[in-house]
């Protein structure tokens, strides 16, 4: 059963990827979405037997590598942490298959798309279910591979070609730190499965266990969309919206807090690293809301909410606090998805208008779609009861528990970024639904709700944001809950619990829900009620510059064209072509070989002297390598070396470019 | 009949525009544009019949510069429009070979 979750995906991806024309579009469909709400249901019983009956289970299918050194099997692993997360990746996942029945009909590579779809769901679930961290590794490249080829669905686009590029190149540079923090911990623990690493990590030196943990981060940081490597998200949004919601919002994403989850029992045991990791996601959070402020196409500002969110739970990672930063993850991918569904519902009705300038009114024609992105809305924005409040609440209180330096500077930013995105939240809703429409008549004309197939999944999607965080919360993080057992490790320096429940002032507690309350009221105010106010604002030239400025996210792209990128690829052309030309690399050994083979043609002179020449080298050559241990002495170890330093001799002179100078 | 040249017409119509665009992008509400869309208009009519080819050009250089100043970093882009979110999307691949070799000249 457990091998099956991981086995479905792939084969429904195989079958509607390689056997698209055999199958058609309609059996593409079929077969893709059944494969996923089986693999979905089999989730919920296996979150029954290992989460709830705490029992793991581990599946070790034979060796891979099995080197003197180095031993990696293809191993499994199912417990409480991978039950919860693969839960939130299951369901959001077969629910997108759903949407995506109705969303993409009138695309011509339907099959294509679902073939992609399963197999990042089959790759997401290897990630989180491998048991060591090469088998995760397999399951993160793919899902890297199958987020580019997502994002460059519509391949014939220049801006998605470019999207795709930026984000593969922004993760390879994640996943160079990630190797070679794979390999500081092959080098230091001499293994790489989960429970080696994890039961000697105590008693290591604390550097060394920094280092590695920096490394990890590093991974995460690009996968996780965490400053500095967050620019590719928002360009992926070229992505198809059902892509946007299951990639860049409900999984791919978390496969970075996964990654950091997973490692906990690595991260405790370095302060500096948890500390870095705070101030990273504390300062993501506040960049990416204050960056979505002033977006004004409809999946951007929600993709800037999605970095927004992951910066809070990168933050509850660093503030040690492993289960509020997973309740957070499948928290956020119920209410994301939703969001960005409910996003799609509207663009798709809308004359595939993302722009929200050019709607407005939008709430008479669509009621339904009104209502669900109203859910998750206030779910987002931690309104109380809702799903999302029981996550990111306990995150900020959290911080101000832990009463030390990055908890108070995460509490603060992360209190501010919760008024900031209840402002913009309902800048959203504001501009979509409810002022004035202000786009063509033609597209109010056309506008209709959805159909059954988009419309079930934004119910089921609804009910989740509104109702999991009140049934899950107390099992999750609840105060003394054992749920998670050795799967999180939290050092008992680092528990904050306590403090964050029962110590706190009222005040503290309740700021961010001000905060966000206000945040609200002041978008609806602003944009519906009184837009004069903002129109007056942004009517002089300092507020234009500062617009700039947040609209071009803090000018990190222009900043990477311009410094890094030229720079980086100068450096790249000069070690490849000019450093290591001459004999190591791809292209000095390709040089090094068309060389050899062009001196080697010169010596066919058509001259029988230099023939004659020739036999008598070689024959000198051949007497003295041959007799080499009468005439010397040495051994026949010695003489095998001889034969390779003498052919090895001879390519290196023929190599040489200039052994003639004729040419 | 104007005594303007076709290009000069056009050029001027084409600011008119860019400027009337431009101040939708940042003002959005189409009630509130309206004001500023008359005085763009009456800017525009203020000008209408200067015919000095030097003082014009200080007018327009004026104008075009007062619109860079004010120039919307994400001005809307109807979808199907180049830069737009539906444009290049599943363009049509073509059927007919790339290059005819066949019935190229050297054939």
């Amino acid at each position: 059963m457990y091998l099956s979750i991981i086995i479905l995906p792939l084969l429904g991806s195989i079958v509607s990827g390689f056997m698209g024309r055999k199958v058609g579009v309609t059996g593409s469909l079929f077969i893709t979405c059944t494969c996923l709400i089986l693999s979905s249901v089999l989730m919920t019983v296996a979150f029954y037997e290992v989460g709830l009956c705490g029992s793991p289970v581990s599946i070790n299918l034979g060796s891979w590598i099995d080197s003197e050194i180095m031993s990696i099997s293809w191993e499994f692993y199912y417990d409480q942490l991978t039950v919860s997360l693969g839960l939130a990746v299951l369901y959001c996942s077969s629910l997108i298959h759903i949407y995506s029945i109705s969303y993409m009909s009138e695309d011509p590579h339907v099959q294509r798309f679902m073939s992609y779809l399963s197999a990042f769901t089959a790759g997401m679930l290897v990630l989180i279910s491998g048991g060591n961290y090469f088998v995760m590794f397999i399951g993160w490249e793919t899902i890297g591979v199958v987020s580019y080829l997502l994002i460059n669905f519509y391949f014939t686009r220049i801006q998605a070609n470019k999207a795709s590029i930026l984000a593969l190149t922004m993760n390879r540079v994640g996943d160079m730190g990630l190797s070679i923090g794979f390999f500081a911990i092959f080098s230091l623990f001499g293994s790489l499965n989960y429970s080696t690493i994890f039961s000697l990590s105590p008693y290591m030196n604390e550097t060394a266990i920094t280092i590695i943990s920096l490394l990890l981060f590093m991974g995460a940081m690009a996968k996780s969309a965490n400053i500095p490597f967050h620019s590719w998200l928002p360009g992926s949004m070229e992505a198809p919206t059902p892509v946007s919601a299951l990639l860049h919002a409900a999984t791919l994403v978390t496969a970075g807090i996964y990654l950091l989850l997973r490692s906990s029992p690595i991260l405790e045991y370095s302060s500096t690293a948890l500390l870095v990791i705070t101030l990273i996601g504390a300062t993501t959070a506040f960049f990416a809301a204050t960056s979505g402020l002033v977006q004004n196409d409809l999946k951007r500002i929600i993709a800037f909410s999605t970095i927004s969110q992951l910066g809070y739970m990168v933050m509850a990672v660093g503030l040690s606090q492993y289960n509020v930063a997973l309740m957070h993850t499948v928290n956020h991918a119920f209410f994301k998805a939703l969001l960005f569904l409910g996003a799609g519902a509207v663009i798709h009705s809308f004359a595939d208008q993302q722009d929200i300038r050019k709607m407005g009114g939008l709430i008479k024609f669509l009621p339904f779609t009104y209502s669900v992105m109203l859910v998750g809305s206030l779910s987002l924005l931690a309104t109380p009861f809702l799903t999302g409040f029981y996550s990111k609440d306990l995150i900020l209180e959290l911080a101000f528990g832990q009463y030390t330096f990055s908890g108070f500077y995460a509490y603060i930013l992360g209190t501010i970024t919760a008024g900031i995105t209840a402002f913009y939240s309902f800048r959203l809703i504001s501009l979509v639904f409810l002022t004035v429409p202000n786009g063509p008549k033609f597209n109010y004309l056309h506008s209709h709700e959805s159909n059954l197939a988009i419309i079930i999944p934004l119910v089921i999607l609804a009910l989740f944001s509104i109702l999991f965080g009140f049934v899950f919360s107390d099992l999750f993080v609840g105060v003394g809950s054992d749920f998670f057992g050795n799967s999180l490790f939290i050092h008992p320096n680092n528990i904050s619990i306590i403090e964050a429940e029962f110590s706190l002032n009222l005040i503290i507690k309740l700021l961010p829900v001000i905060l966000s309350l206000i945040g609200s009221v002041l978008a609806i105010y602003l944009y519906h009620n009184n837009p004069e106010f903002i129109n007056q604002l942004t009517d002089n030239s300092i507020s234009k510059k500062i617009y700039g400025f947040l609209n071009g996210k803090y000018y990190f792209d222009v900043i990477y064209n311009h410094y890094f990128i030229s720079k980086g690829l100068l450096l790249g052309y000069t070690i490849s072509k000019e450093l290591w030309g001459f004999v190591l690399g791809p292209y000095g050994l390709s040089t090094a070989f068309t060389n050899t083979g062009k001196n080697i043609a010169k010596l066919d002179t058509g001259i029988v002297t230099t023939y004659a020449l020739y036999i008598t080298l070689g024959l000198l050559s051949l007497l003295f390598v041959v007799f080499a241990p009468i005439l010397i002495d040495v051994s026949m170890l010695s003489e095998f070396r001889l034969v390779i330093i003498y052919l090895a001799s001879i390519i290196l002179v023929l190599s040489f470019p200039s052994l003639n100078n004729k040419n | 009949m104007s005594t303007f040249t076709a290009a000069h017409r056009s050029y001027v119509m084409s600011l008119y525009k860019r400027t009337l665009k431009n101040s939708l992008d940042w003002t959005v509400r189409r009630d509130l544009w309206r004001a500023e869309a008359m005085m763009i208009r009456a800017e525009f009519e203020r000008n209408r019949d200067v015919h000095d080819p030097r003082a014009l050009a200080v007018i327009l250089e004026k104008a075009e510069a007062n619109l860079a100043k004010k120039k919307h970093p994400d001005p809307v882009i109807s979808p199907l429009y180049p830069g737009g979110t539906k444009w290049e999307r599943n363009t049509p691949p073509a059927m007919g070979p790339l290059y005819d070799h066949l019935s190229a000249p050297a054939h």
